[in-house]
């Protein structure tokens, strides 16, 4: 035996981690102690995911490409008006789409993290919060094909990379931690009521034409529009990365920084609101 | 061996609401409640709720070993959940010590895609070991599944078998501090469950605690001294393993009779409405002659057969082993008969007709010659040896002048004979229904070596 009986399980009705820093705290702890099961669980579906498809690891690299598609080939059709566009459209608004991306299957990922290791939850004694905190290894290596492929195809368009285009990844961290925090959330509420999932998808679909991603925000004519677009937050966590990215001038960094502290604020509401729910979920899988 | 607690259960309760709608509408109040600082509404039971688990209370110690029976729907499942930390209690708390491995579903979290080393890498780390500890245990792991040649094989070409075989080894070899089992021993051939056995009471002999849910009284016994036993969620506090398993046989041979109970009903009521009326009754009968549980020439009817105490002669269902049964049945002859007999033959649970009683050869009134009209017949069953279960009673009535029966009503009443108190039948669960006290002799006639520190062969002898 480990003769270690120090370590005390203890269940009760009302568990509770105290403040809302506490609560992170615990959660990037017990996420951290279980590192090595989060990447092998990570490492177990990436190796299950491929081993049954022909066109295997290619698919991840396919997804992104494909989504951006549609825009491009509205815009050569001549039904989107994007605007110009300070490098050629297809690159713009992939960029555009990747950085969307971030937040969208940060969502995603986080949301069905619960229901993904349903079987687990049931049966080994692992802290749910360990669980869907491997969702982040999921994220990560979307984020990772995304940047390897924006960098293939600034590349290929023989667009000039600057030194302010390193500091691209580190920009699109909020956007994640938004995500992530909304999806936390969803994860435990959106099993209560199933519909909470599909109206926060829906809703950031929708948000999505209001945000910068594959236009240029300040060529949209209508005067009531630009205002939407600018008073939107996500505006500028879209803009400032890509600006970055591609060498623009950067105009809006104080709603940028205002904006992330926001993300950090729903980051740490989406774990408490987890930590606050997460026991009432189990029955419901 | 000893020590301080591992497993403290104080108090517990916990409540689900029946229906789907009522837990989407509960859950949303309790995550409404939550979200707004408050508990959960765990106090009371609202509305379509109900106890899944009533106030259960036990603690265990190192290498203590605790069994948990209960029929179906008795809450076990849900226990052995909470203690496993997937539901939350509603009321009082569960506290486990040291490292808890579950075995609830041999081979959960396999990928039946990867090999069987890349299953054991993952489930080790499910039971909470690090990488390191995982490859120090590898080669035992897989030599006690048995599974050298197909180590690197997915886990999907696996037969059932091996799959379980491995997941028991994985959670056993990781040596937990608790160990919680969920009715996963009889699987494999009978080598690997007797390997199955050695391998838990060993791991408990080293200090493990272990939770075994089974639903058999052979398995529980053989690995637990004391035992709980859940009846709609409420539990008998902590008992001896004998008296888990009293119980939980006493509970299934109650719910056998209630089933028969069931079965019957229609036509015990029919037989009723039909003694006013006894040419409807011959009506009825021929119509069901043949299908039906009863049947007859139409010369005679049984129109009730009772299970009495046989000294107040009022109904009863239950009896201790050994002591004496009545049964009573009322007969009405539509056309005169001479030689009648009263015949009963008796069902076991799995067992048709393992014993006679007779009129014309027990202790009797051997045959009569009846005139038409009603006759209650009375029958003593002389301290039976019955083995603890539940039983049909079937009634005929037969004539030495016609071979077959005048008519017969099977499963006519049940009983139950209760496990006795003072003495544990270890094969509760085998498919013998009828106990004979007997005496054993072990005499060993030709000693394999012969020692001289051996002294002359012996005799035991032993009453039982």
């Amino acid at each position: 035996m480990t003769g270690n009986l120090e370590r005390m399980a203890v269940y009760t009705p009302d568990d509770r981690r105290g403040g809302i820093l506490r609560t992170a705290l615990y959660s990037f702890r017990e996420t951290w102690r279980y590192r090595e099961l989060v990447w092998t669980l990570f490492s177990r579906d990436f190796k299950a995911q491929f081993k049954q498809s022909i066109l295997g690891y290619f698919w991840t690299v396919l997804g992104p490409v494909l989504g951006v598609f549609s825009f491009v080939l509205m815009n050569y059709m001549g039904i989107l008006h994007p605007g110009a566009t300070p490098v050629p459209y297809p690159l713009y608004a992939f960029v555009g789409t990747s950085i969307w991306a971030f937040l969208m299957s940060s969502i995603g990922q986080m949301s069905t993290g619960l229901n993904v290791h349903a079987e687990l939850i049931m049966r080994t004694n692992i802290p749910k919060i360990a669980l869907v905190g491997s969702a982040l290894a999921n994220i990560a290596y979307g984020a990772l094909v995304n940047l390897a492929l924006i960098v293939l195809f600034m590349a290929v368009s023989g667009v000039p990379f600057s030194w302010s285009s390193l500091a691209f990844p580190v920009l699109g961290l909020p956007l994640i931690i938004l995500g992530t925090g909304i999806g936390l959330a969803i994860s435990v509420v959106g099993i209560v009521a199933k519909d909470i999932t599909r109206l926060v998808t829906q809703f950031f679909t929708l948000v999505m034409f209001l945000t910068p991603v594959f236009y240029v925000a300040d060529q949209i004519p209508g005067r009531l529009m630009r205002r939407l677009i600018m008073a939107n937050p996500l505006t500028y966590l879209v803009e400032v990365p890509r600006e970055m990215l591609l060498g623009q001038p950067v105009p809006y960094w104080p709603y940028y920084l205002a904006t992330t502290a926001g993300c950090l604020l729903v980051f740490l509401a989406g774990i408490k609101v987890f930590d606050l729910v997460q026991d009432l979920v189990a029955e419901r899988l | 061996m000893s020590g301080d607690w591992t497993v403290r259960v104080d108090g517990l309760w916990r409540k689900f609401a029946v229906s789907a709608n009522n837990a989407l509408k509960y859950g949303m109040i309790d995550t409404a409640r939550r979200l707004v600082g408050r508990t959960k509404d765990s106090g009371h039971l609202r509305a379509g709720e109900f106890w899944a688990l009533q106030d259960v209370s036990f603690e265990l110690r190192q290498g203590e070993a605790l069994g948990i029976m209960g029929v179906n729907g008795s809450g076990k499942t849900t226990l052995l959940r909470i203690l496993n930390g997937a539901y939350s209690p509603d009321r009082g708390s569960v506290s486990l010590r040291g490292r808890v491995g579950s075995l609830i579903a041999a081979g959960a979290g396999f990928s039946p895609l990867l090999s069987g080393r890349e299953n054991i890498h993952i489930n080790g780390l499910l039971l909470g070991l690090t990488s390191a500890e995982i490859r120090e245990r590898f080669d035992d792991i897989v030599a006690f599944a048995g599974l050298e040649e197909f180590i690197d094989m997915p886990v999907r070409n696996y037969s059932s078998g091996m799959t379980v075989r491995l997941g028991f080894s994985i959670a056993t070899n990781t040596a937990p501090d608790v160990l919680l089992v969920d009715e996963v021993l009889a699987v494999g051939d009978l080598a690997f469950q007797k390997r199955c056995f050695d391998r838990l009471l060993n791991i408990r002999k080293e200090g493990s605690t272990i939770i075994l849910v089974s639903h058999s009284v052979g398995a529980i016994w053989s690995m637990c001294d004391s035992g709980l036993f859940l009846h709609k969620g409420i539990p008998s506090g902590k008992v001896p393993v004998e008296e888990l398993g009293r119980l939980y046989d006493l509970q299934n041979f109650r719910a056998a009779v209630a089933q028969s109970g069931r079965e019957n009903a229609v036509e015990t009521v029919q037989s009723e409405s039909d003694q006013a009326d006894p040419e409807r009754a011959l009506a009825t009968l021929a119509r069901e002659h043949g299908a039906s549980r009863s049947g007859g020439t139409g010369d005679v009817l049984i129109t009730k057969v009772r299970v009495c105490d046989p000294s107040t002669w009022r109904e009863r269902p239950e009896f201790d082993f050994g002591e004496s049964i009545g049964l009573e049945m009322d007969v009405y002859i539509v056309n005169a008969l001479a030689g009648v007999i009263f015949r009963y033959t008796i069902d076991a649970a799995s067992y048709r007709f393992i014993c006679n009683i007779d009129s014309a050869y027990d202790d009797g009134p051997g045959l009569v010659d009846l005139k038409p009209g009603r006759y209650t017949v009375r029958t003593v069953i002389q301290s039976p040896r019955f083995a603890p279960g539940s039983f049909d009673v079937n009634a005929n009535i037969c004539q030495k002048t016609f071979e077959g029966h005048l008519y017969f009503q099977h499963k006519a009443a049940p009983f139950v004979v209760r496990p006795p108190g003072d003495r544990f039948f270890y094969d509760l669960n085998s498919p013998a229904v009828v106990h004979f006290d007997s005496r054993f002799e072990v005499a060993s006639a030709q000693p394999l070596k012969q020692d001289p520190g051996v002294p002359a062969p012996s005799t035991i002898r032993e009453e039982c």
